[in-house]
């Protein structure tokens, strides 16, 4: 079986195929050119692990590692698009000390194997024509720089702004929410500038050829390389303590979670699974113990705030094999792009052996609005095993969740008997073990 | 556009000229119209076509 990659149909020297799980990159006569240039730079061997594997096919083709599991930039933290802004930065500029060029600059081209960024759009590269500046500056601009300047200085966060528009922010936009901020590094020239000269320029004039002509040189865009990574090395968002930024240090969650921990890895000790997925992480004291026994665990929380955190974690302490995600459960990723097809949501992009959802429930019922039916709907449609911890209407902090609402406005399907119908027509529990009115549940798909 | 198959936005290009030195001031001030240190295009005035 073979099929395109929904993703990769922009650029017209390469395109990327999937046939029997192995992904290929076909290439045109161009793009053998452009990869002959990257082959005989060196860059594959300085950059290796850090550049997605590769072999030479046959017929004009590459042969790409399978990354483990795909994310975009609108489930990264601030921390993560940070890192793979850098990243792309010091991969520009290693390429133009070899000669070559990079035709974009997206974060789409990136993904993370656990914390660390690979790069994997190999067909990017190209020879570097003399005169000609940083054709991708733009582009670096609306996915990497003006999100994080967005929200390091106006303290939005870029997640919805990036999964709003593809292209990311236009400079006009972005111009208008960093008002009031001109005289931060980045904005006026960057920001302001840009805006300005798009404003003003004339459609008429060829200002590529001009600044050819006018003697443009590498020198310059490395220079801009340079002076961006200053800008964004620099750039922190400090954000007001979140609502659940300090959840493992409340006493429910302390006390509770012993018990959760013994139950958890009695199921993890079975066998090793692939991919775990644990939503609604917050500090990912569960996806470290699912780490020890998986190959990857997503560690997937709505609170950029606690994912962020996780994130730095990892980054200083490990492991390598946790890949924190922005993501809310009441509102998924959809399929956007091009058909819908072009980013998918998260469900398509790869089923997990093992679910974690560990007091979440309530919060999709009682704060999500969610019938029960419809949560355990879906988690039965993923087919995957299950740790599932319930959490009853009159658990103190269900009935925290509900202090705003009249009791006619929480689905009538929110209890015991309900939960127990729903899950003996979907699952086939394992074990369960219940205390202080919760109870876990180890599930099987039926 | 007469660009490759991403559009690189020519305001991007021209914030490059400016960062490239004296002769991509030139550039710039050519391709602006030498607008660049007044806050707002000006407006042509349009006189009101005969009915």
């Amino acid at each position: 079986m073979s099929h395109f990659d929904p993703g990769s149909f922009r650029d017209p020297a390469s395109r990327v195929v999937v046939r029997d799980g192995v992904v290929e990159r076909l290439l045109t006569a161009q793009g053998r050119e452009d990869w002959e240039a990257l082959a005989a730079s060196g860059l594959l061997e300085a950059w290796k692990g850090r550049l997605v594997a590769t072999e030479l096919g046959e017929d004009l083709t590459l042969v790409h590692e399978r990354m483990p599991f795909w994310t975009y930039p609108y489930e990264w933290s601030f921390g993560m698009l940070k890192r793979a802004a850098l990243f792309h930065l010091e991969l520009n500029q290693a390429a133009l000390a070899s000669g070559l060029d990079l035709k974009d600059a997206t974060p789409y081209n990136i993904q993370f194997r656990g914390r660390e960024p690979i790069f994997v759009d190999l067909g990017s590269f190209r020879p570097y024509r003399p005169g000609e500046p940083w054709i991708a500056y733009g582009q670096f601009c609306r996915l990497f720089l003006y999100p994080l300047l967005i929200q390091a200085y106006s303290g939005i966060a870029f997640q919805p702004l990036l999964r709003g528009d593809l292209e990311g922010i236009d400079p006009e936009t972005a111009n208008a929410m960093l008002k009031g901020q001109k005289l931060r590094p980045g904005v006026a020239l960057d920001v302001t500038m840009q805006a300005r000269a798009q404003r003003r320029v004339d459609a008429e004039r060829d200002v590529r050829h001009e600044l050819s002509s006018a003697g443009f040189k590498p020198e310059m865009i490395a220079a801009n390389l340079k002076r961006l990574h200053g800008v964004i090395s620099r750039l922190e968002w400090k954000p007001e303590p979140s609502a659940w930024s300090s959840y493992a240090q409340c006493d429910h969650v302390a006390s509770q979670r012993q018990a959760k921990t013994e139950f958890v890895e009695s199921v993890l000790r079975h066998r090793p699974r692939s991919l775990v997925w644990d939503l609604g992480a917050n500090d990912g004291h569960f996806s470290r113990l699912a780490a020890n026994h998986a190959d990857l665990v997503l560690a997937a929380d709505a609170d950029q705030l606690v994912i962020d955190r996780l994130y730095r974690d990892l980054v200083e302490n490990g492991p390598d094999n946790i890949l924190p995600l922005v993501f809310d459960l009441s509102n998924p990723s959809p399929g956007l792009g091009w058909r819908g097809r072009e980013r998918q949501r998260l469900e398509d992009r790869g089923k997990p052996e093992l679910i974690l959802l560990l007091a979440v429930i309530h919060h999709l019922v009682v704060a999500g609005n969610l019938p029960l039916s419809e949560v355990m709907d879906w988690l039965a449609s993923l087919r995957s095993e299950i740790i599932f911890e319930w959490v009853p209407p009159n658990d103190p902090l269900a009935k925290r969740l509900a202090i705003n609402k009249r009791a006619n406005e929480i689905h009538g399907d929110y209890n015991e008997a309900s939960l127990r119908a729903l899950l003996a027509s979907n699952f086939a529990v394992q074990t369960e073990k219940a205390w202080e009115g919760r109870i876990l549940f180890h599930l099987l798909p039926r | 556009m007469i660009f490759a198959y991403i559009d690189p936005g020519t305001g991007s290009l021209l914030v490059q000229a400016l960062l490239g030195g004296i002769a991509g001031l030139a550039v710039y001030l050519k391709t602006t119209g030498r607008r660049l240190f007044r806050r707002t295009p000006k407006v042509e005035t349009e006189t009101p076509a005969d009915i």
